[in-house]
């Protein structure tokens, strides 16, 4: 059986790509490398194109996919409780100089820039900002980069808009069209022009570490998924993915065992000081042990109007892997 | 054409392997993922397998080994490309038995130390920067090494060198005071498995490596990629069109940084930021200009270690057509 799997060029991905963690017996596989707002070698979109049903499995958006999974229940996409894709908020928030925000309680309604809405990362940073500093997102404006992957409706009372196609959020952060912006990394126009904006923590790690304590996980931002029809016609697919990612994230560890690794001259003491600071592995699988996560995350997606009421983690998931 | 190349399985060496980026044109190039003393997907035994058996057409190279084939056969039927696929600070390589009573550099003076082999790269710039920067003089320690030389060595009779015993482990060796430091990319399984039982000589080990940075101007080159001579005779374009591959590859992999995801390393791109701010935008740079220094001050230390005869000009290690770079 041929099965196509698309995937972000992560370094815990890579074996997949060269053929260094074993396929399910039977299996062929074929990786496809495909971003999501940055196209890759094989293209971009993939949270859309997941859900147009391209590929038979796939790393997903969590936020779009806890909607789409509220809007029904019969999806033909199921959850593998793998999460390729992880990040603390309160470092991925970037500010303008001027704006008067020193603190995040400073974000109060401020103008805040995002992907989407409903992009993970935004739907995280919002929820932590109110769960851990009380700023009410309903009290911001939000400003998106682009479309929403599943139609929301979050009602008039909030400022919410797309930004004009030819604007560049980046740009706009710098000349403060913007206060701040929450995206995974500087736009290309702030990497260009570094002085023209600064992060909201002036030391993001020690945020991050703080964030980690306080709440026991390293937020998770993606999931993987397979089709319904062929989860439930090889009932042990999805767990041989799950198995597979692991595999490909224990060998993708073993790379740092060389301190000449990564570009980064010091990869192998940052390694060394991770494991100090979030333990052995913040990576892990499984639903018993990413509960905790996925319940408050859901919780967030309720309280921004995303999905009409929460529900169990448990329903993301194909039925064989509850016990994981 | 047909071409092989052997490679580590390094970030910036990724693109190879997953075809984005475009080889030479007319070229097709089958990467493989060779290890040196650990085995990757395609094997192990990098560098021999380059050198002396002339398996593929093109490879990542030790660099000390092949300064010395280079000072040894002037005709020898490999040629290097100035791109520089590994490097390494010598003084946060280095790991000690806390209780041997070595607390800085000069304390290394007179000890029993282990490495890889006499000839590996980060060897001889290790004891070449102990010698400069701490005058701790490699003559006065013994050394001990976990396998034999790729090229034959004559040390003369003066130094204590020699290879352990089948069966030790250097690691063991270390921990239980057999030996008391020991220079190597990564510390040893066994060591991975009692972390209490070593440490690295320097308590701020990258602070040492800046420091080292700021006074030499580089981030030392370990491996060299070099290609068949004949090869690159017959195709004058074609070194500088894997020199030009080797850039563009890098540049790839500096942008997977771009996504703070990217790695398993929760902070890579602060770390990506910091290091710019230490080390400038580029450490890894290619060309002979750029890594003259670098290369003449190791083939420095390649001779006072008695591994040539004489010194020579950096420019003997590369194929003509790249002489310019």
């Amino acid at each position: 059986m041929e099965l196509t799997i698309a995937l972000n060029r992560y370094d815990r991905f890579v074996p997949f790509f060269n053929d260094t963690v074993r396929p399910p017996d039977g299996v062929t596989l074929k990786p496809l490398e495909v971003g999501e707002s940055t196209p890759f070698r094989d293209g971009g979109e993939r949270h859309t194109r997941l859900f147009e049903g391209e590929w038979d499995i796939g790393e997903m958006g969590l936020a779009p996919f806890i909607i789409a999974v509220a809007n029904d229940p019969n999806l033909p996409l199921v959850g593998i409780p793998s999460f390729p894709r992880r990040f603390f908020s309160p470092g991925q928030i970037y500010i303008n100089p001027d704006a008067g925000i020193e603190k995040p309680e400073d974000l109060s309604g401020k103008k805040i820039g995002v992907h989407m809405f409903q992009t993970t990362l935004s739907v995280l940073a919002k929820g932590d900002l109110k769960a851990d500093h009380g700023v009410n997102w309903q009290d911001c404006e939000w400003y998106s980069m682009n479309p929403e992957v599943r139609p929301i409706d979050i009602g008039d009372d909030v400022v919410f808009q797309r930004i004009g196609k030819d604007k560049d959020i980046g740009i706009m952060l710098m000349e403060g069209e913007i206060d701040a912006l929450i995206s995974p990394q500087p736009r290309q126009s702030m990497l260009d022009n570094p002085d023209g904006y600064r992060r909201l923590h002036p030391d993001p790690i020690s945020e991050d570490v703080a964030y980690f304590k306080r709440h026991g996980y390293y937020p998770i931002m993606h999931l993987m998924v397979i089709r319904r029809e062929l989860a439930d016609a090889y009932p042990e697919l999805p767990r041989e993915i799950m198995r597979m990612c692991q595999e490909a994230q224990e060998l993708a560890y073993s790379y740092y065992d060389d301190s000449n690794y990564s570009l980064l001259a010091w990869s192998r003491n940052a390694l060394e000081e991770q494991r100090q600071r979030l333990g052995a592995d913040p990576w892990t699988s499984g639903l018993a042990a990413n509960r905790q996560n996925l319940e408050d995350f859901i919780g967030y997606a309720h309280d921004q109007r995303l999905i009409d009421a929460p529900y169990a983690a448990a329903n993301l998931f194909h039925a064989s892997l509850h016990d994981t | 054409m047909d071409l092989t190349i052997a490679l580590n399985r390094y970030d910036r060496h990724v693109p190879f392997f997953n075809g984005t980026v475009e080889p030479p044109p007319g070229v097709t190039l089958t990467p493989f993922e060779i290890g040196e003393s650990v085995p990757f997907r395609d094997g192990t035994n990098r560098h021999p397998r380059i050198l002396k058996d002339l398996e593929f057409d093109i490879g990542e190279m030790s660099f000390s080994t092949f300064i010395m084939a280079v000072g040894r056969d002037p005709n020898l039927p490999l040629v290097g490309i100035p791109c520089f696929p590994r490097r390494f600070f010598s003084p946060g390589q280095i790991y000690v038995n806390p209780d041997a009573g070595i607390d800085t550099p000069a304390d290394l003076s007179g000890k029993r130390i282990g490495v890889h082999s006499f000839q590996t790269t980060l060897s001889v710039l290790a004891k070449g920067d102990l010698k400069l920067d701490h005058g701790v003089r490699w003559e006065d320690c013994s050394w001990h090494c976990m396998r034999g030389e790729i090229v034959d060595i004559d040390l003369g009779d003066d130094v204590e060198m020699g290879v352990i015993p089948d069966g030790k482990d250097i690691g063991v060796m270390l921990m239980e005071g057999e030996i008391d430091a020991l220079i190597s990319p990564q510390p040893r399984k066994s060591m991975l498995a009692e972390p209490d039982r070593y440490r690295r000589l320097h308590a701020d080990p990258v602070a040492e490596d800046i420091k080292y940075f700021k006074k030499h101007g580089f981030f030392p080159i370990m491996h060299i990629m070099v290609m068949k001579r004949e090869l690159a005779d017959a195709n004058p374009d074609l070194p500088r069109q894997i020199l030009d591959m080797h850039n563009r590859a890098k540049d790839l992999a500096y942008t997977f940084y771009d996504d703070s995801n990217y790695s398993l390393l929760a902070w890579s791109r602060n770390a990506l930021e910091e290091q710019r701010k230490v080390l400038g935008a580029d450490p890894w740079t290619s060309g002979l200009k750029a890594n003259k220094k670098n290369v003449q001050q190791f083939i420095g230390y390649s001779h006072d270690q008695r591994l040539i005869d004489a010194p020579y000009p950096a420019e003997n290690l590369f194929h003509d057509s790249v002489l310019d770079t």
